[in-house]
């Protein structure tokens, strides 16, 4: 159709900093390659050339240094938006993260407000191995004070990056360097500067009546693809878009499940403590008796990410994964 | 709970009797609680899928606590049946005992509790029969019904009894699926909507529901496995058995003569497929998915149907004993299955089969079922006298046929060789003196 408009994670991204810099002149951006270089991923392209050097800062290679002056600023009522060139060095500089920026408001009683973005690629991309490979959902979304949000689509960058630069408390961005360049149908609300998505609001992106799949970020799309496959075998699975890790919308999962009555996670972090383990409590703790079935998760293997390609494979949750835990979950002898 | 102040006892397993055998049913006891247990002596009657065993004792003792009563159904293999324990004096102790050790739970509808440790232990290493094995292999299930949380919060609402149902989710969990399908067809269904059968008008069917019997179940599944998963093809072929006639009332005559049981046309066909099966081995084969298995020994399964349902007991190496023995082998083993007293080397390591509804019944041919993982069964009809017409024009004979049916598994028996396998048998037959050669 003409009015179908199709837009990539990357652009999302970009006219959603560009958008907020342009509305509030307290918005900046710094990190590694911001600005002379356009971003290592191009996110921040063309922003140096509209905004100037003093709101794109190219720092040094020190996520220590410039996670703190970050953190600093916002104390003093700027509201940065910090680029990691991936979500691995931010450990770096996690104790900013976490000791000062998560903590203030509440150790200051309300005093403190740390209105920050820490945004970047998280997790795997493609033969990067096991130290640029990790996924921190389930570390940050652990943490008392900070949001953690994880977009899937060109919407969800949009709307979701837009409310994170508006928010007043610090907010984990976790991107995901191969969405970049997927293009999604986006509509003309999402395109409007007043566009911006609720935090803590899951989306259901399919419905569906036998098995409820939960998942963020990359694997919404595997859950979809997965849902599809279930879809021409007779089960019908509905897919949920976490889009916010922390807070977690506990209300849209389990009513969810109580409605299919089986659940099945996905995550690409680790399985042990991992945002998948976190969802299934949820569903044990408020809906236990509406569970026909034990939950399947699915998640990244229990290793450090391998760089052998086949590997690496192996390590990640694949469809045909997502597609034999839902058929277990649905299993019956007759 | 139970375990920790009990007296040291012996914890009896379901044995595994068969390497099918996944539950049994108790048939009978032989000893009573109180009894003095000594190895070798039997305790109890074990019906598996396949036959009625006797369990021995293993060790000294005294029967504490049957518990599985005689009757018992569906006890998995290792779930306790019975207590024993050394000294007399402890048997009084296991008056209240139940295996799942749930002697704590609160009287009202608590969570259920958690298996104690004790039983999570593993048992070591034994051989079968396992009667003497004090911890069951897997935790005693006991009287615990596995239901998913909503299948359980479905029956308490509608006042199912979950032992009622049997599960069809993963490793026989009850599921919300299975307590819909019982209400549907329970009762509870049935007044649901009156108004559906006054409708219909038909009159109200006059039925008895006959339960399954353990051999039952196992021939209709392996029956309906066999025909849903074999390529049945059939060849029928008739041989004249006049010359097989004459030679078997000269044997009786002889065998009269000294005393002996008489050999039957069906002891002549066992020893004529047998001696087929030698000449074209490829019909005593069984299909796998990797390879086709061709036996080097002929052992001959036998239909034999009881009252309590259909057995086929084997005779062993049929190609090489003589009629006199597998007369008597079959008498025997018919006997044994009469009585469902039939052990597990009586009918287990068939290569083939041979079903005869003709000499009994009367039917003139059929085509049976091939017994897995058997490639060929033989179907006999019965024999019967014909005109067959003469050299000249006005001339005829009198001669007697019995019509045979070979059904053959496709994957491994193609059609030519299953009607070679019939040239020789009808050879054998038609010429039995041959089977001498």
């Amino acid at each position: 159709a003409a009015g179908a408009k199709e837009m990539t994670v990357r652009d999302a991204l970009n006219s959603a900093i560009d958008e907020e810099m342009s509305a509030d002149p307290k918005v900046f951006v710094m990190g590694e390659e911001v600005g002379q270089y356009q971003g290592a991923y191009k996110i921040t392209k063309g922003l140096l050339e509209k905004y100037g050097p003093e709101r794109v800062y190219d720092t040094p290679i020190t996520e220590a240094g410039f996670t703190g002056i970050g953190v600093g600023a916002a104390y003093a009522g700027l509201k940065p938006v910090v680029e990691f060139m991936t979500f691995n060095f931010s450990m770096q500089a996690i104790d900013h993260i976490i000791n000062s920026a998560a903590k203030s408001n509440y150790m200051s009683a309300g005093q403190i407000n740390v209105p920050i973005v820490f945004r970047g690629p998280n997790g795997a991309a493609a033969g990067v191995g096991a130290q640029h490979s990790q996924c921190y959902a389930a570390w940050y979304a652990s943490v008392p004070g900070l949001k953690v949000l994880a977009p899937y689509s060109a919407e969800d960058a949009r709307g979701l990056l837009k409310a994170a630069i508006r928010d007043p408390d610090p907010v984990v961005f976790l991107e995901n360097e191969l969405l970049y360049g997927e293009s999604f149908p986006i509509s003309e609300e999402a395109l409007d500067s007043s566009f911006c998505l609720p935090i803590g609001k899951a989306k259901i992106e399919r419905e569906g009546k036998d098995v409820t799949i939960v998942t963020f970020s990359k694997m919404v799309g595997f859950a979809l693809k997965a849902a599809e496959k279930l879809a021409e075998e007779g089960i019908s699975a509905e897919v949920i878009n976490l889009r916010s890790i922390r807070p977690l919308d506990r209300a849209t999962i389990n009513a969810s499940v109580r409605k299919t009555s089986r659940l099945v996670t996905v995550e690409e972090g680790f399985p042990q403590h991992g945002v998948c383990a976190e969802i299934c409590a949820s569903v044990v703790e408020e809906s236990f008796s509406y569970l026909d079935a034990p939950v399947e998760r699915i998640a990244g293997a229990d290793v450090p990410m391998p760089y052998a390609a086949n590997l690496e494979r192996l390590a990640l949750p694949q469809i045909e994964d997502i597609v034999r835990a839902s058929k277990r979950a649905c299993y019956r002898s007759k | 709970s139970s375990g920790s102040d009990l007296p040291p006892h012996q914890e009896i397993g379901m044995p595994s009797l068969s390497p099918t055998m996944t539950e049994g049913n108790i048939a009978r006891w032989l000893k009573k609680e109180g009894d003095k247990v000594a190895p070798g002596e039997v305790l109890c009657e074990v019906e598996t899928d396949k036959a009625t065993v006797e369990m021995e004792c293993m060790e000294e003792g005294y029967l504490a606590k049957i518990v599985k009563a005689e009757g018992s159904k569906e006890i998995q293999v290792g779930e306790v049946i019975a207590i024993t324990v050394e000294d007399e004096e402890d048997i009084g102790k296991f008056k209240d005992y139940t295996p799942s050790s749930t002697a704590d739970a609160a009287p009202t509808k608590a969570e259920p509790t958690p298996a104690p440790p004790k039983e999570e232990k593993v048992k070591q290493p034994s051989s079968p029969p396992e009667p003497k094995a004090s911890k069951p292999s897997t935790p005693p299930t006991g009287d615990r019904v596995f239901a998913s949380p909503l299948a359980r919060k479905l029956a308490e609402d509608n006042n199912v009894p979950l032992s009622d149902i049997e599960g069809t989710g993963p490793e026989g969990r009850i599921v919300k699926a299975d307590i819909d399908e019982y209400l549907a067809s329970s009762g509870k269904g049935a007044t649901a909507k009156p108004s559906k059968s006054t409708d219909s008008k038909a009159p109200a069917l006059d039925y008895v529901d006959i339960p399954h019997s353990q051999i039952r179940k196992v021939t209709a599944s392996r029956l309906a496995f066999s025909k849903q998963t074999i390529p049945h093809y059939y060849l029928t072929v008739d041989t004249c058995v006049d010359k097989l006639m004459a030679l078997r009332s000269q044997l009786n005559s002889f065998k009269e003569a000294s005393g002996g049981k008489r050999i039957s046309v069906n002891d002549l066909v066992v020893k004529a497929a047998a001696l087929a099966l030698r000449k074209v081995p490829q019909c005593n084969s069984s299909w796998t998915d990797d390879y086709i298995r061709q036996f080097k020994n002929v052992n001959i399964n036998v239909a034999v149907q009881t009252e309590n349902g259909l057995y086929v007991p084997v005779v062993k190496d049929a190609d090489r004993k003589g009629l006199s023995t597998i007369g008597e082998e079959v008498r025997l083993l018919a006997q044994k299955a009469k009585e469902n007293s039939l052990k597990p080397e009586d009918y287990e390591g068939g290569t083939f089969t041979v079903s005869n509804l003709g000499g009994p019944f009367g039917i003139k041919q059929f085509c049976a079922v091939v017994n897995p993982p058997q490639a060929a069964i033989l179907a006999v009809g019965s024999a019967e006298k014909r005109v067959v017409p003469g050299n000249g024009p006005d001339q005829f004979n009198f001669a007697s046929y019995m019509p045979v049916t070979l059904s053959c598994d496709h994957r491994v028996v193609d059609g030519a060789i299953g009607a070679e396998w019939l040239k020789a048998f009808k050879g054998y037959i038609e010429n039995p003196k041959s089977m001498l050669l």
